[in-house]
This record gives structure tokens, C-alpha cells and sequence, in this order.
């Protein structure tokens, strides 16, 4: 145990030997979710309404509260404006056309799920209006809503920017300390070591945890900082990750031993991390996307874990079609991945055939 | 039981595609010896201390360490070597303990006395006052100090050290060599890789010269030197002796070089005993200023083996 506790002091203390590619893979999504969250991602819709305080747009009004809307800064912000002008690009305008009541609606370019969750309200508020005029006649409206609160999409593009954080930092800094191994000869340390290689790959593997962890934790915390959205459990998300973690290192530490360079396996690590990203549901859950996006989504071990989390971050609600699946998933991709590791280690560390 | 050796090599052949770079080469070294590597680059000399130490696999031949087998018992042969290598493969933005530390957690078996050992080290390599000063601070001669410390962290019985003052200044070359020196008189082995003939003369009790994959030479400096069939003359003239192969046609010299103007050097048989008529050949037509008879050097007992041609 104690030397297995001096290995993993001894990984840490490489921090030194690459202190500027530390901080780029473990700070480099946070920064990105901070300067995306606040400049790319819109967390308030401005919705001018014109003449809000007319019968009508009372009525409007209401019936938005009563489909419980979330009508506020956080969300959807009404604005009372007098005249549809056409340099507003959101604008709501009750108004009656043919004695009807009648929604004119204009969007402008605006992130398209707060569209589509606008427009879902406004159909209920609508239903409310119509179930209104009917009066005695009128239908009993149930509704099921799937949250109990609409939540900013912020929270969304943060939470799943949370496996992109961890795999980054896990896959960028075990490829690059490995490569660096070889390029400073110090691999040779390794080579003729009586140590087993299991620990050795077992204290870098918890190193890159603990950092990748980290880095997760940060970005985690400034999803709370700048939402006020914190997760039911941190400590299961923290959970959720560790396999991604393990998959990240194994890859990042395989490119490290197979390319020998710095320089390629950080781009390996970024490559592959950005790529998961982007096709791993990092903008939204796959199942939204066509069916064919969402079969190629579901082989990036982000989208299960981005689907396992998911519940933690909005009130428990279950996206994963086959949770089971999902884990397993994850822990098929992790064993698969660690045999690779230990694999290319004994060909590249350890092999007397070169 | 009798001890064993500290290496032991029988008829090892190792080849890399068409080249063969060890060619049924056999030799051992004894406990509590300083063995030198000695070879033209590109001889052999890396990849025979790589077969030694299991980087690399023999195909043909045995290699045993302390006894044990380095294919089938690595880890046991790995507790008890050590290995500094020609280029310093140091953690250069670490400090030296914490280089000795690493070290340490790779290879002691015993962990409660790594403090007082990495302690005894660096003061025996006399780097107390720098350890905590990151390696990259540190000179050439400092770096394979520390390099040889961590290579003692372990204890281990035997040394393998390539080059071991490539790169060092004179005082650092000599400290070097007082420290080798005096863990051989604790009893441990050294085998040293070097290109260097006065280190190979100050330092090894035995020698191999090795080339072309094969051994040349096996014995100690003194005996290689002295089973040298020709001393050397250098000599002084005035004005320059301009046809040497005639002049000397009946001592039957070899390798005449000018060094100089004015200045030969040669080989002669029993130049000791031919003094007189040596001077009275070159004194009838030329002024003589000065004669040098001497033993030959280690230079020349491995130019005499390896030949003069350069190596790629």
C-alpha cells in the first residue's frame, strides 16, 4: 500500500514536468461552458408581447401562469411593448382576427429548444384560452408536465460538457506524461523496474481519475455558480464519470505509448475527446436527433453517461431507453479498454522482441 | 554452494533483421569487479548490456545475473541491478529527491529505509545542498552523479554505467571515478560502457574489446598493454625525415604517422633494446632533438584490435 501511495505521489508531482497542459485539460472546458454559456447561449428569451394588459392579453397572461410557464429572467422574459416593431425578433401579439382570439407570433434566431419549449407552453396557454371560451362546455384540462419547471438550457450544454471535461483531462494528460516517458528516456525507469506493471498502470489509472474527477468537479461547480442548478447527488454523477474516466485514460495513455511523441497524443486526446463531445449528445439528448445520429451517438461512451446523469439534473427524470444497457455499455467499454492498455504496455514498455 | 557470477554470457547471439549484432559472443564477470565495455561505435557494446539486462531477448545463448536467468527470473535479476544509462534519464523539472523518490517507489524492496539511504547518497555524491533544486539547474557532472545515486537507491549488487563521464569536466570526472571506486571496495559490480581509454585504464580490473559483435580481447589493461608486440617511438628530427619506410627499412617499423613537422610517431619490436642503433640511423643524416620510447597505451592495444578505419 505504501508504495502503491508513493507511485501515485509520484504522478502527481509530474504535474511540474507539464504544468501548462495540466491546467489547458483540466480548465479548458470550464473556461469554454463559461465564455459559451454566457456569450453563445442565450438563458433568457426576451418575448415582447404587445399590449400585454388589454382583456386579452390579461387573459394571455394568465393562461401562461396557469401552464406554469416559467416566465422570469431565468427563462422566458416578457416584455410589455407597445407596437410589434419589426427590429424585435420575439414578439407576441394577442390580438383578434375574425372575432377570434388570436396568437401572432415572430421568432427570430434563437436557440431552438427554447423555441420548441416556448412553443409547447404557448400551445397549453393557448388550450387554457380556447378551454376558456368554451365556458360551461369547456374540456378539463390535465396536464402531466414532463418537469415540474422548465430548466435553462445552460444547465444542459454545462451538464454535458461535464463528460468532455473529465475525458479531456484524463485522456490529454495521461497520452502526454506517457509520451513525454519516452521522450525523455525515463521510460527506461519503467522498463527495468521489479514493481509489477499492474501497479504501475494501476497508480497512473487513479491519478488521471482523481485529476479528471477534479477537472469534472470544477466545471460542475460553475454550472452551479452561473445556473443555480445543482445536481440531486454530485457524488453519483462524480460516480457516473469514473468509467468514462477509465476509457478516456486507456485511450489517452495507449496514444502515449503507441505514438512516443507529445505532440500526437495530445492531439489524439483532443481529437477524441471533442469528437464524443459533439457526436455523444453534447448538445442535446440523442434521442432528439435522427435515427441515424442516434445510433452513431450511442456508440460514444458519452451518451450513456450524459443519460445516467441526466435524472440527477432534472428531477429525476429517466431518459436512458435501456438503463441497464447504458451501464453495461460502459463497463464493456471499460474492461475492453483497459485489456487494450495492458496490451500495448507489454508490447511497448516491456517487450525483449524489438 | 559456490557463489555465482556476477554476469555470465555463454554463446549469445542477437540479430536485428540481416545485421547480426552479437555474434556468439561469450564472456563473465566476477563479483566485486569493474568490467569495461570497450568498442568502436556501432561494435555492440549497447545492445550486448541491453541483452544483459533483458531489454532485449538473445536468440541464441544464455545470460544469467547473480545466477539467475534474465528471461525467466527478470523481476529477481532487476532487485539487484542497477542501470545509469549514457543519456541522464532524470525527471529534469523534479528535484533530486524527488528523482530519487520515483525511484524508490519503483524499485526498493524495502521502503522504511529509503529516507536514510537517499540521505547517505546525496552526500556521498556530495548533491545534499542541491536536493531539492530542480535537475534541469543542475551541470552535466551533477546529473550523472545524481543519475549514479538513483542507480544505488536499491542497493542493488551489480552497476551497469554507459559512459559513465561523457560530457563531465576533469573534476567531475574524477569524482566520478573516486565514487565507483569506492562502492566496488563495498563489493559491488560494476560494468562500465566507455569510450573513454583512460577511464577504461584507471578504472576496470578486466576488459572485453569488442567488435563487429564478437570479443577481440578479454583480459586486464595491464595484460592487454603488455601483450602488445611493439612499443612506440616518437621522435624529433631536423630537418623532417622524408622517406621513414626506407630510412627504417631494416627495423621493420609499423605505422609510421607524422604527427607534425618534424615529429614521427611509429611501432617497433623491442624498441627498448634498439635504442643505439635507432639514434645512430636517424643521427647520420638528421639532427636529432628528441626520442621517446614508450609502453603502449590502451588506445593503442584497441587501435591495434579494432583497426584505424572510422566508424559510422
Amino acid at each position: 500500500m505504501k508504495r502503491f501511495s508513493l507511485l501515485i505521489q509520484n504522478e502527481f508531482k509530474s504535474f511540474l514536468t507539464a504544468p501548462v497542459v495540466h491546467l489547458i485539460a483540466i480548465l479548458q472546458p470550464t473556461l469554454m461552458y463559461l465564455l459559451m454559456s454566457v456569450i453563445m447561449v442565450v438563458p433568457t428569451f426576451e418575448m415582447r408581447v404587445v399590449n400585454p394588459f388589454s382583456e386579452l392579453g390579461n387573459k394571455f397572461s394568465a393562461a401562461v401562469d396557469e401552464v406554469k410557464s416559467p416566465i422570469g429572467p431565468d427563462y422566458i422574459e416578457l416584455i410589455p411593448v407597445d407596437d410589434p416593431s419589426p427590429e424585435f425578433r420575439q414578439v407576441i401579439e394577442i390580438t383578434e382576427i375574425d372575432g377570434n382570439p388570436t396568437a401572432l407570433q415572430t421568432y427570430g434566431y434563437i436557440d431552438s429548444n427554447l423555441v420548441k419549449n416556448l412553443r409547447n407552453r404557448l400551445t397549453a396557454a393557448l388550450l387554457v384560452l380556447w378551454n376558456i371560451e368554451l365556458g360551461d362546455q369547456g374540456i378539463t384540462i390535465h396536464e402531466h408536465p414532463w418537469l415540474p419547471n422548465d430548466i435553462p438550457y445552460t444547465v444542459y450544454f454545462g451538464m454535458a460538457m461535464i463528460p468532455l471535461a473529465a475525458y479531456l483531462s484524463a485522456a490529454m494528460i495521461g497520452g502526454y506524461l506517457m509520451a513525454q516517458e519516452f521522450e525523455n528516456g525515463t521510460i527506461l525507469t519503467y522498463r527495468l523496474s521489479p514493481t509489477s506493471f499492474l501497479l504501475i498502470l494501476t497508480a497512473k489509472l487513479t491519478r488521471l481519475m482523481i485529476t479528471a474527477l477534479t477537472g469534472a468537479g470544477i466545471l460542475y461547480l460553475s454550472l452551479g455558480l452561473i445556473t443555480g442548478v445543482w445536481a440531486s447527488s454530485f457524488l453519483t454523477v462524480l460516480l457516473i464519470l469514473v468509467p468514462l474516466i477509465l476509457i478516456a485514460s486507456c485511450i489517452g495513455l495507449a496514444a502515449g505509448l503507441l505514438t512516443r511523441s507529445t505532440l500526437p497524443s495530445f492531439l489524439i486526446a483532443l481529437a477524441s475527446a471533442f469528437a464524443f463531445w459533439l457526436i455523444g449528445s453534447g448538445f442535446g439528448l440523442a434521442a432528439g436527433f435522427s435515427t441515424i445520429f442516434e445510433k452513431i451517438s450511442r456508440l460514444t461512451p458519452n451518451t450513456p453517461v450524459i443519460e445516467m446523469m441526466f435524472p440527477y439534473f432534472y428531477f429525476g427524470r429517466q431518459v436512458a431507453a435501456h438503463p441497464l444497457a447504458a451501464k453495461l455499455q460502459l463497463i464493456g467499454y471499460s474492461l475492453a479498454m483497459l485489456f487494450m492498455l495492458m496490451f500495448i504496455y507489454l508490447k511497448q514498455v516491456l517487450s525483449k522482441d524489438r | 554452494m559456490a557463489q555465482h557470477k556476477a554476469i555470465e554470457v555463454k554463446s549469445v547471439t542477437r540479430k536485428f533483421g540481416k545485421l547480426v549484432a552479437v555474434d556468439d559472443l561469450s564472456f563473465s564477470v566476477e563479483r566485486g569487479e569493474i568490467f569495461g565495455l570497450l568498442g568502436p561505435n556501432g561494435a555492440g557494446k549497447t545492445t550486448i548490456i541491453n541483452l544483459i539486462l533483458g531489454l532485449l531477448k538473445a536468440h541464441q545463448g544464455d545470460i544469467s545475473v547473480l545466477g539467475f536467468d534474465i528471461n525467466s527470473q527478470t523481476r529477481q535479476v532487476y532487485h539487484r541491478v542497477g542501470y545509469v544509462p549514457q543519456e541522464t534519464n532524470l525527471y529534469q523539472d523534479l528535484s533530486a529527491i524527488d528523482n530519487l523518490w520515483h525511484h524508490a517507489a519503483l524499485y526498493c524492496q524495502d521502503l522504511s529505509f529509503v529516507k536514510d539511504r537517499m540521505e547517505e547518497l546525496l552526500l556521498f555524491t556530495n548533491l545534499w545542498q542541491r536536493r531539492k533544486d530542480p535537475v534541469r539547474t543542475f551541470s552535466g557532472g551533477m546529473k550523472r552523479r545524481l543519475a549514479l545515486a538513483r542507480a544505488l537507491m536499491h542497493d542493488p549488487e551489480v552497476i551497469f554505467f554507459d559512459e559513465p563521464t561523457l560530457g563531465v569536466d576533469v573534476q567531475g570526472r574524477f569524482a566520478l571515478w573516486e565514487y565507483i571506486q569506492q562502492q566496488r571496495e563495498d563489493g559491488r559490480t560494476f560494468v562500465i560502457s566507455t569510450n573513454n581509454m583512460v577511464e577504461a585504464d584507471t578504472l576496470c580490473d578486466q576488459l572485453v574489446i569488442i567488435d563487429h559483435g564478437q570479443v577481440i580481447a578479454l583480459d586486464s589493461p595491464e595484460n592487454l598493454k603488455a601483450g602488445m608486440q611493439y612499443d612506440v617511438v616518437s621522435i624529433h628530427t631536423s630537418p623532417q625525415i622524408a622517406d621513414p619506410e626506407n630510412l627504417f627499412s631494416t627495423f621493420s617499423v609499423q605505422n609510421i604517422t607524422q604527427l607534425e613537422p618534424g615529429c614521427l610517431r611509429f611501432e617497433l619490436e623491442n624498441a627498448d633494446t634498439r635504442t643505439e642503433d635507432l639514434i645512430n640511423t636517424i643521427t647520420k643524416e638528421h639532427q636529432l632533438y628528441s626520442i621517446l620510447i614508450a609502453r603502449p597505451s590502451l588506445d593503442d592495444v584497441f587501435l591495434f584490435h579494432t583497426g584505424r578505419a572510422l566508424r559510422e
